[in-house]
């Protein structure tokens, strides 16, 4: 797979550095809302097809998936995966009703998505000088999804890592964008480039 | 109309619930839908803490606001995991068939024009109709799969009873070859058996006159004789032969007597599935059933009979009981776990008659213990099995009025206690009559 | 005045923008390093008077790199660059001797402000 299908080296330059930018924003933003210190990974930015996307859904332990599409200038799909593993911990750091039961660690996952993501996207559009608008997230089963009925080729893969100080947890954010919005984004960084 | 007042009069009557609050969380304006159904006017509440006035969501309100402050994102809710955020009276007062409103609610901040966020807006969607819905769909579904389920139990009961059938059908067909296999022997051994006692008689009668007669050369004066007399005894070993006649002749009869009756236990059994009313003794039944399963018994367990004496006819459908006997005799001589002892008591007195099979075997689990009873219950190895015997044995002796019942004790043993009640051929008959007409209206 | 001045910083883009945001009259010649090490390669070259420094970089890190002057004792004014905002992080630079901590994305007013913080403005 060429990573470098749609978008050059300059632009991934800049989107590299402007993602690392909304990441600070998101850690610095969520260590205030849950108090505990976040460690946010360099974003990982690469292409993939529907299939490479499919592959993405394999985890060993359990996990939890959400996702929540945007529209905007540019419009796609962020999708989180959530370990299982330090929900009921983070939950408590967020004040959720202990103990929790099935229904309060979905709610926490649709919380974590709104969160992440929203965090993710909106340091980002702010530096690119675009607006989007997030809908409302809601749970999957990848398992269930029928990725034949994908109708794109291409999609821009933004994938960040989040885990936290002292709780074993850890998430993987990734906003999606299909090749007509990937234009956009290409376009908007070359403004910023020149 | 300016379009401020425009826009104030539309929002106010949205049939979606708007509430915009400040940094503080502190009420700055909602519309009818929360006025109406709080009955809380908005000159009254105006500058309120909404934690104050929801003290139940408090926690989760303020978390929600403070995230959308923080990080100036729209914030959700669904009515799938909080049904409920906001408590107002119903929203079908007059049906009264929802008490509680369930609700999405989004929370988003609203920009100043220094681009910071000192307010938000909190819009309440009532999704009470799509969760009946929904939650209907649930039930619906979670119904269709337990239904889904009892029908694969079903199918694996029909597939075992199935099997049973087979295995029925296999007895019988073995139950046939050897009724004809016992008739066919039946006569060739009736005539063995009397020609031997025959052949006894004479024998006896031949010895003598061999005695007689050796007897008579003995007087006569001929040395020759006597010499050719003892020469012939002594080359055909004579003594020995007449001594050892009459044995051979009576293990011969012996034999042929245990053919006989083994024969006779299996015309009986031949005739396993006769439910025909007669009045019989049971410990008869008990002995042929005995005789049918020794070699199932006789590595497994002693038998010990305490019959009471005079004990008088019933008036049963004997192979119907002798299968239960069988069945609860198997079941003994399968609980041994080394060689032990079943004991069969039967006893009577004026009302009825009671028949106990008591083992030493491992004994039945207590949790068990309500279920043996029930038709495909079984703690055998699948293929062992029918989970048919007991269900079975109940059927019959409740047809014949009477009771079952066990006690057992795990590691001591298991005792089964049948009472029948003594009922006369006239009883017996008009019950078998009530019954039949039962069942033809379809009660049975 | 006109100044040694090294950016340091592993994205180009951002290089750029603090390029553009410094006053031009300030500057007398402007280093770009990618990493950590080319940092400190240009300040022991006596190319580095006034240092801008991001904190993420590969090789060695913002971090490294304020240990290391420290160590040295170089003398450089030095303003930190990044996007680990985090209060932890910031207080973190400031201890090891970093003049001033800016957030990305870089208000060019307020390395102007910091500029004349420093008295360079």
């Amino acid at each position: 797979m060429n990573n470098h299908l749609l978008i050059n080296e300059l632009q991934r330059d800049a989107l590299q550095e402007i993602m690392n930018i909304s990441m600070g924003q998101a850690a610095n933003a969520l260590a205030q809302l849950i108090n505990i210190r976040v460690i946010l990974s360099i974003p990982k930015i690469s292409m993939t097809t529907p299939d490479g996307l499919q592959s993405f859904y394999h985890a060993a332990s359990p996990h939890h998936f959400a996702r929540q599409s945007f529209l905007g200038d540019m419009h796609g799909e962020v999708i989180s995966v959530i370990s299982d593993e330090g929900c009921k911990e983070l939950g408590e750091a967020m004040s959720y009703d202990q103990p929790m039961d099935a229904n309060s660690v979905n709610e926490l996952v649709l919380e974590l998505t709104n969160i992440l993501a929203g965090a993710c996207l909106k340091g980002m559009v702010d530096q690119l000088g675009s607006r989007l608008h997030l809908a409302a997230p809601s749970l999957f089963e990848p398992e269930q999804q029928l990725h034949s009925s994908y109708n794109w080729h291409h999609a821009l893969l933004l994938e960040i890592l989040f885990a936290l100080e002292h709780i074993s947890f850890s998430s993987r954010v990734v906003i999606c964008l299909d090749e007509a919005s990937i234009a956009v984004l290409a376009g908007k960084l070359n403004e910023m480039l020149d | 109309m300016d379009r401020q007042q425009l826009f104030e009069d539309v929002v106010s009557q949205l049939a979606i619930g708007v509430c915009i609050v400040d940094s503080g969380y502190n009420l700055v304006y909602w519309n009818n839908f929360f006025a109406d159904r709080l009955q809380m006017p908005m000159a009254d509440v105006e500058g309120k803490s909404l934690l104050e006035l929801f003290p139940d969501q408090a926690t989760f309100l303020k978390r929600k606001l403070q995230s959308v402050f923080v990080l100036k994102n729209a914030s959700f809710s669904y009515w799938e995991q909080r049904p409920v955020v906001f408590q107002f009276k119903s929203s079908r007062p007059i049906t009264g068939e929802e008490c509680q409103m369930y609700q999405n609610v989004e929370i988003y901040p609203i920009f100043n024009t220094d681009n910071a966020v000192d307010r938000v807006c909190i819009t309440v969607y009532d999704m009470t109709v799509t969760a009946s819905y929904h939650q209907q769909l649930t039930r619906l579904t979670q119904q269709l799969e337990a239904e889904k389920q009892q029908q694969q139990v079903l199918i694996n009961k029909l597939e075992e009873a199935h099997n049973q059938l087979l295995q029925s059908e296999k007895m019988a067909a073995i139950g046939q070859l050897a009724a004809g296999v016992a008739h066919e022997i039946n006569n060739p051994v009736g005539f063995i058996f009397s020609n031997l006692q025959s052949l006894q008689d004479y024998l006896s009668r031949m010895l003598k006159y061999v005695d007689l007669l050796s007897k008579i050369v003995d007087k006569v004066p001929q040395p020759t004789l006597h010499q050719l007399k003892a020469d012939y005894v002594q080359r055909n070993q004579l003594a020995m032969v007449l001594a050892d006649c009459p044995d051979l002749l009576n293990e011969s009869l012996d034999g042929a007597e245990r053919v006989m009756a083994i024969v006779k236990s299996l015309k009986e059994f031949s005739h396993v599935d006769s439910k025909e009313w007669s009045a019989a003794d049971i410990t008869s039944g008990i002995e042929s059933t005995l005789r049918v399963i020794n070699n199932e018994l006789k590595y497994k367990a002693e038998v010990v009979r305490h019959y009471a004496a005079d004990l008088p006819a019933l008036y049963c459908q004997p192979m119907q009981l002798n299968q239960v006997f069988m069945n609860l005799l198997v079941n003994a001589a399968q609980a041994m776990d080394s060689f032990g002892r079943i004991e069969i008591d039967v006893a009577f007195d004026e009302q009825k008659m009671v028949v106990k099979i008591r083992d030493s075997g491992k004994g039945i689990a207590p949790e068990h213990m309500k279920r043996i009873f029930e038709p495909f219950f079984t703690t055998k190895p699948v293929g062992q099995g029918t989970g048919l015997g007991l269900s079975l044995s109940y059927t019959i002796i409740r047809r014949h009025k009477g009771s079952i019942n066990v006690e057992s004790t795990p590691g001591v043993g298991t005792c089964f206690i049948i009472e029948l009640p003594r009922r006369s051929e006239l009883e017996v008959q008009q019950d078998e009559a009530s019954l039949a007409a039962a069942s033809q209206h379809g009660v049975l | 005045m006109s100044l040694a001045v090294t950016i340091a910083d592993d994205s180009l883009l951002s290089r750029k923008n603090v390029r553009k945001a410094v006053p031009t009259d300030l500057v007398a010649d402007i280093t770009e390093a990618c990493n950590g090490v080319e940092a400190l390669a240009a300040v022991n070259a006596g190319k580095a008077e006034l240092l801008f420094l991001d904190l993420q970089m590969p090789v060695l890190d913002g971090f490294g790199v304020l240990e290391a002057l420290q160590k040295q004792n170089a003398n450089t004014i030095v303003i930190v660059i990044s996007a680990d905002i985090q209060p932890l992080a910031v207080e973190r630079v400031y201890k090891l001797g970093a003049f001033k901590f800016l957030q990305k994305p870089l208000d060019p007013s307020q390395l102007r402000a910091a500029l004349a913080e420093v008295g360079l403005l």
